[in-house]
């Protein structure tokens, strides 16, 4: 990343990828703004290790677990301003989810689920990864992926905005 | 109709409000590769630190751990007993120079028949002084194993030698004519001496437990008993204890008080006079030391 002109791939790269990034990480997070916070951040992460990531066998994987790196760290700073403002006298912060942009039901939803359903339903099925990828990236058996989307699908079904969701093969 | 969940997470997504903005993108990358190469400078910075700074904590431990050298000991980390404080106290210092070294090896301050330079019995030792000093307790406590350290100056004061030593006197006044000696290595002629001890660390409570191991017998009238020595302190140094020995028909001997300072997991052997069939048990109690 010395050069001041980005290479034509990694623009390329980067336009391709903000948008899903965007709306994946809306969904993980539940929340646009910090979804595209969180993209610009990862985007900058790829521009800085292009010369390593274009190595890689799957560029945008390794895009997308740094993103959801991020995220979760965004969570846990989150967590943690809140837990202190929880001690302070004054009204407690609004939670995660009251923050949640009201516009989308789904993301709502989505962003009840627990964070490692919530991880392998947007890699899988908005991101449109294999099992298999979906596995190496968070790091656990494609059985694990395969329950969690499972449990993931069942949640939502329960939630009145996704009730007639009918859940796809994971014949992939 | 049912919804097909990746149209319903597609749905659900939000769209970019604002375009890629690649320049502050660019930018972000940059400061982030500068904190990455701070953080690994700083990272190699503390691993030399700790590298530097490790030697010298080694050599400390060396030199914890090596027997001193025969040289005078360093004066590092020596601190004075404040007054109160048990310890022992050097007293009735009296210097003698030059050191007078005998034939055979033994020197310091020889009685005049056993030493007559002139007759070539023994020479003289310019660079070592003697030293020969009495020993009191502070106050009534046993104070334990104490650091003492005497200091020769010459005339004008200025330090001319130094000994650091370690003293254990279970006396509380060790006085003339029965002086302690020491020998010292100085750089010319002392003139005067002083000295002083650290507090000492003795520890309260029985210091040692002694379990029995093994009842032998030593002959027709004798029993020799052995126990095992474990620490209940880190250095117990000198405990008074006594010996009580439980005979079969339920009586108990109790022997006199005796002294205890011993290693770690040695075994402490005591014979008694009483026949070996007699002896049933035996048990050793240890309490500080004390002139009780």
């Amino acid at each position: 990343m010395r050069g001041k002109q980005l290479s034509e791939d990694l623009v390329a790269f980067c336009h391709e990828q903000h948008p899903r990034l965007v709306g994946a990480l809306s969904l993980y997070c539940g929340d646009a703004d910090v979804a595209e916070e969180v993209a610009q951040e990862a985007i900058a992460y790829a521009i800085r290790d292009w010369k390593r990531v274009r190595q890689k066998s799957s560029p945008s994987a390794w895009l997308y677990r740094v993103a959801l790196n991020l995220a979760h760290s965004h969570y846990r700073r989150r967590a943690t301003e809140r837990r202190a403002q929880e001690r302070l006298p004054s009204p407690p912060a609004p939670s995660f989810i009251d923050d949640v942009e009201v516009g989308s039901a789904v993301r709502v939803a989505v962003s009840r689920l627990h964070r490692r359903q919530r991880q392998a339903l947007v890699l899988r099925y908005f991101l449109d990864l294999s099992v298999a990828q979906t596995a190496d990236l968070m790091e656990c058996s494609e059985g694990t992926v395969k329950s969690l989307t499972h449990q993931a699908i069942r949640s939502l079904r329960r939630s009145d905005v996704l009730v007639d969701l009918v859940e796809v093969s994971d014949a992939r | 109709m049912p919804a097909d969940i990746r149209t319903v997470l597609q749905g659900g997504a939000a769209l970019p409000r604002r375009p890629l903005d690649l320049e502050a993108a660019t930018l972000r990358a940059r400061w982030l590769s500068w904190l990455r190469r701070i953080r690994v400078t700083a990272v190699v910075l503390l691993v030399c630190l700790l590298i530097a700074g490790g030697v010298p904590v080694v050599t400390d431990w060396l030199e914890t751990t090596t027997p001193p050298p025969a040289g005078p000991p360093s004066r590092q980390g020596f601190v004075p007993a404040r007054p109160g404080q048990p310890t022992h106290v050097l007293t009735d210092l009296e210097i003698e120079y030059p050191y007078l070294v005998a034939s055979d090896g033994s020197g310091g301050r020889l009685p005049d028949d056993d030493c007559r330079p002139q007759k070539q019995e023994c020479r003289l030792d310019p660079t070592r002084a003697a030293v020969t000093y009495g020993v009191a307790w502070a106050g009534d406590e046993f104070p334990g194993d104490t650091r003492c350290r005497i200091t020769l100056e010459d005339a004008s004061g200025e330090e001319v030698g130094a000994r650091t030593f370690s003293l254990t006197v279970l006396d509380p006044s060790l006085v003339r004519p029965r002086l302690t000696e020491t020998a010292i290595e100085v750089d010319r002629e002392p003139s005067s001496a002083s000295a002083a001890c650290e507090a000492g660390d003795y520890a309260p409570g029985p210091g040692y437990r002694l379990d029995l191991m093994e009842i032998r017998r030593r002959g027709p009238q004798r029993t020799q008993l052995i126990f095992e020595v474990v620490f209940l302190v880190p250095e117990p140094d000198t405990r008074m204890c006594h010996l009580v020995v439980h005979l079969d028909d339920g009586r108990t001997r109790r022997f006199d008080d005796f002294t205890l300072t011993t290693r770690r997991n040695v075994r402490e052997r005591f014979t008694v006079p009483i026949r070996r069939r007699s002896v049933s048990d035996a048990e050793v109690s240890c309490r500080t030391y004390s002139l009780d």
